[in-house]
């Protein structure tokens, strides 16, 4: 069953109040902003809290710059958002059956759980450190503080069962199990996150992964109700995936915009980044220049995916080649990235196809 | 029908949200590595943590690359010169670490050449 939505309902209203009220309150920010020093930024740095971090590490031209995009940020949002609800609407999601998508959440959980070991040997060298634990925002009342290894090794265990059920369980989308079991599976990866986090750094090492876990628990609960949405619950949590690489792209082009290209940029990351075997590279400026290019293409493209899921097949191996790249030139990440293993959740199978 | 509107919605969120805010909202993250154009002009090329124990300096290894480059020199820089953080830093390491200790120092390398900074245990 396709979604019926009017394209030009709430969205591009939505958008246009948004983009007047941002434009409205720049005024206001810049004001604030100018009068920082005198302490008038309190209500500001609330609401904005990067803006004060920033403020002392760039200046504060660049805050201002970042305060004139908040109105096209908020247009950007609502874009994106009548972009998903307007072309699944043309084509439809696909018709991959629900037992192929069953077999593929039983794949990512297997993927997860591959992964948790690694997870859990920081968490035990974060156990050692944990007089320096600083909980994030949400988890100052829920973990004040960080728990002995005995008992995140217990949670852990007690993941796995979870995770063992769904992969080895024989389980339909209209049954109780399903959402629950994954509702509480993502649970104590948040918590087991939350604790990887709480030493001063939001690492990106699983986001990809917890953001298409973030999708399919919600859309576990949709499915158990609705039996014709298993399709769309598929590519939301493959949207997961490549938003990651689309809104990366989209920071890039505001935050560093032509400058993303210049023939410092590439100098200075290869500088900042010494582990890494890139520094032949700076010797070959349009070669440099071209990999940077090479990369915001990719991130970009990724908004492809939702309209043409074939695009994966160029996809797939640029993301590998990527992120290889990045690893080798400036030793972020490796091969055993799980950046890597989820992108190939975004193959499109022979099943897949859209109905024209 | 409703439901699976809600969903794109949750999508819009999960991403838009950390986006406009420019912040991560955990568990919402805000994408962007090396977004913004860095800077180059870095107060110090390294700085390496050691601690004294019955008369000899031992170089700060906790076998965390993230610890041991970024984390602890961090937080060592942010409590040299205030004496409450500096006082703070240092029962958190007396917390952590396996032998009791006498004095701690880090050495901080610049262009210009090396600091010393130590700060007794007690």
């Amino acid at each position: 069953m396709k979604l019926r939505i009017n394209p030009w309902g709430v969205w591009p209203w939505l958008a246009l109040a948004g983009f007047l009220g941002f434009w409205g309150l720049e005024f206001f920010f810049e004001s604030m902003l100018r009068n920082w020093s005198q302490g008038a930024g309190g209500f500001l740095q609330m609401l904005y809290p990067a803006f004060s971090r920033k403020w002392i590490e760039l200046g504060p031209e660049v805050v201002l710059d970042l305060v004139k995009q908040l109105k096209f940020r908020w247009v950007i949002v609502f874009v994106f958002g009548w972009i998903l609800y307007w072309f699944p609407q043309k084509t439809g999601f696909s018709t991959l059956t629900d037992d192929a998508i069953r077999w593929r959440i039983r794949l990512f959980l297997v993927l997860v759980m591959l992964y948790l070991p690694d997870l859990l040997g920081e968490l035990s060298v974060r156990a050692h450190w944990s007089a320096f634990y600083e909980p994030l925002p949400l988890f100052r009342l829920l973990l004040p503080r960080f728990p002995s290894f005995g008992l995140i090794q217990t949670l852990a265990i007690a993941f796995f069962g979870l995770g063992a059920w769904l992969v080895l369980g024989k389980w339909h989308s209209s049954d109780h199990g399903p959402s629950v079991v994954a509702t509480a599976a993502f649970l104590l990866w948040v918590v087991f996150l939350a604790l990887f986090f709480g030493f001063g750094k939001i690492d990106h090492t699983y986001a990809s992964m917890s953001m298409a876990f973030l999708l399919l628990v919600p859309g576990l609960w949709v499915w158990k109700y609705d039996a014709d949405a298993g399709p769309l619950i598929f590519r939301l949590f493959q949207a997961g995936i490549w938003g990651c690489y689309f809104f990366s792209g989209l920071e890039k082009l505001l935050l560093a915009g032509f400058d993303w290209f210049g023939p410092n940029h590439f100098q200075t990351l290869i500088a900042l980044h010494p582990q890494g075997h890139g520094t032949w590279l700076i010797a070959y400026p349009v070669l440099s220049g071209f990999l940077l290019a090479f990369g915001l293409a990719f991130q970009l493209s990724a908004i492809l995916l939702w309209r043409f899921p074939n695009w994966a097949f160029v996809f797939i191996p640029a993301g590998v080649l990527f992120h290889l790249g990045t690893w080798y030139l400036l030793g972020v990440g490796g091969w055993q990235s799980p950046w890597i293993a989820m992108l190939f959740f975004l193959w499109p199978a022979s099943s897949v196809s859209f109905r024209r | 029908m409703v439901r699976q509107k809600l969903l794109i919605v949750l999508l819009c969120i999960a991403f838009g949200l950390p986006f406009l805010v420019l912040a991560d909202l955990f568990p919402f993250h805000r994408f962007g590595m090396f977004a913004s154009l860095p800077r180059q002009s870095s107060s110090y090329a390294s700085l390496e943590i050691q601690w004294k124990v019955n008369g000899a300096w031992k170089t700060l290894e906790t076998g965390n690359a993230y610890f041991d480059q970024s984390y602890l020199p961090q937080k060592a820089l942010q409590a040299f010169g205030n004496a409450g953080l500096e006082k703070s830093f240092i029962g958190k390491l007396k917390a952590s670490m396996p032998l009791a200790f006498d004095s701690v120092r880090w050495i901080k390398t610049e262009v210009s050449g090396k600091t010393q900074i130590r700060i007794p245990a007690q």
